[in-house]
């Protein structure tokens, strides 16, 4: 905690600043466009979350408080983002978030930077039908194999409610590719 | 029971663990090999040369308004320290009682508009005798 302090101040000083950023967007660039393209699902979509999700950190990081790792809190911001993102790009199109969601699953096969057989087109579609919250929760952990105190953390929900989130998201897919 | 303890009887495939190590330590790839989706070509260093280049005028912005923020601060002090010198030498401001100054205004008026001659003419006899040496 005493480094990332050490980082965080490097990240606010306005002479140390520039240097410390290439340094954070080198370690965080990865895990955080993953996290965001398995929410938005196309590329450039994504291309255009993370870098407003860098712009953001880079421009909010004197109101980080330090409560949590600088990582959750990065975390958080590509979530919200990604979140604005969907919902901004399915009110211009007249669509429910999940509606554009599905349109945007269906869209994978056509997707050039998709690679999925046809099991992993099957299970994004699946996913893609899921409740928001249970979405999310599914990806982090599913995917990204995060801890349910990491997910709570990022999502501000109780350990609790994402089990039955994650419960209820596992369920419903299993049920659907059994059919 | 403690045959129990002391034979496992679950297995793992050969070198699952060194791969599972692998897989856990190499920060190249934190997603599991589920992960369908794909990335153009050199995007992540795209990315990363795309971000810089973004946010570095501000930077730069931030670094001019340091230094300017420093040079004011510099004239600022030295401004500060020029004031309190200047107040500590400066004499201090000679108090003249109130009645005094009418006196000296009275005086000064009638000098602006007379003549010796008529100065004394105004004056009294007993004002007049100026001892001599």
């Amino acid at each position: 905690m005493k480094q990332q302090s050490i980082f965080v101040n490097a990240l606010r000083d306005p002479l140390t600043k520039e240097e410390a950023f290439k340094k954070l967007v080198s370690e965080y660039k990865k895990r955080l466009y993953w996290h965001i393209r398995k929410l938005v699902l196309d590329h450039d979509d994504a291309h255009d979350v993370v870098q407003n999700t860098f712009i953001k950190i880079h421009l909010n990081i004197d109101t980080f408080r330090e409560n949590s790792s600088l990582y959750t809190w990065m975390y958080r911001i590509a979530t919200n983002e990604a979140l604005n993102f969907i919902n901004s790009k399915a009110t211009k199109m007249g669509l429910q978030n999940c509606e554009w969601i599905e349109a945007k699953a269906d869209g994978l096969t056509a997707d050039s930077y998709f690679d999925g057989d046809q099991a992993a087109l099957k299970l994004q579609k699946l996913v893609a039908r899921l409740p928001e919250k249970q979405r999310i929760v599914f990806n982090m952990k599913y995917f990204d194999n995060m801890t349910y105190e990491s997910i709570s953390e990022i999502l501000d929900t109780s350990i609790g409610a994402l089990k039955a989130s994650y419960h209820h998201a596992v369920k419903k897919i299993k049920t659907e590719l059994n059919d | 029971m403690t045959d129990f303890k002391q034979n496992n009887p679950f297995k793992v495939p050969k070198g699952y663990f060194d791969h599972l190590e692998e897989q856990l330590c190499n920060p190249e790839d934190p997603i599991s090999k589920l992960n369908p989706f794909s990335t153009p070509e050199n995007y992540f260093e795209a990315l990363e040369q795309g971000l810089t280049e973004k946010l570095a005028p501000s930077t730069a912005a931030l670094k001019r308004k340091s230094r300017s923020r420093t040079r004011w601060s510099f004239v600022a002090t030295a401004a500060a320290i020029l004031l309190l010198v200047g107040l500590y030498e400066l004499p201090a401001p000679v108090e003249v009682e109130k009645e005094q100054a009418l006196n000296d205004f009275i005086e000064n008026y009638y000098l602006e508009d007379f003549d010796s001659y008529e100065m004394l003419s105004m004056m009294e006899d007993n004002e007049l005798e100026i001892p001599f040496e």
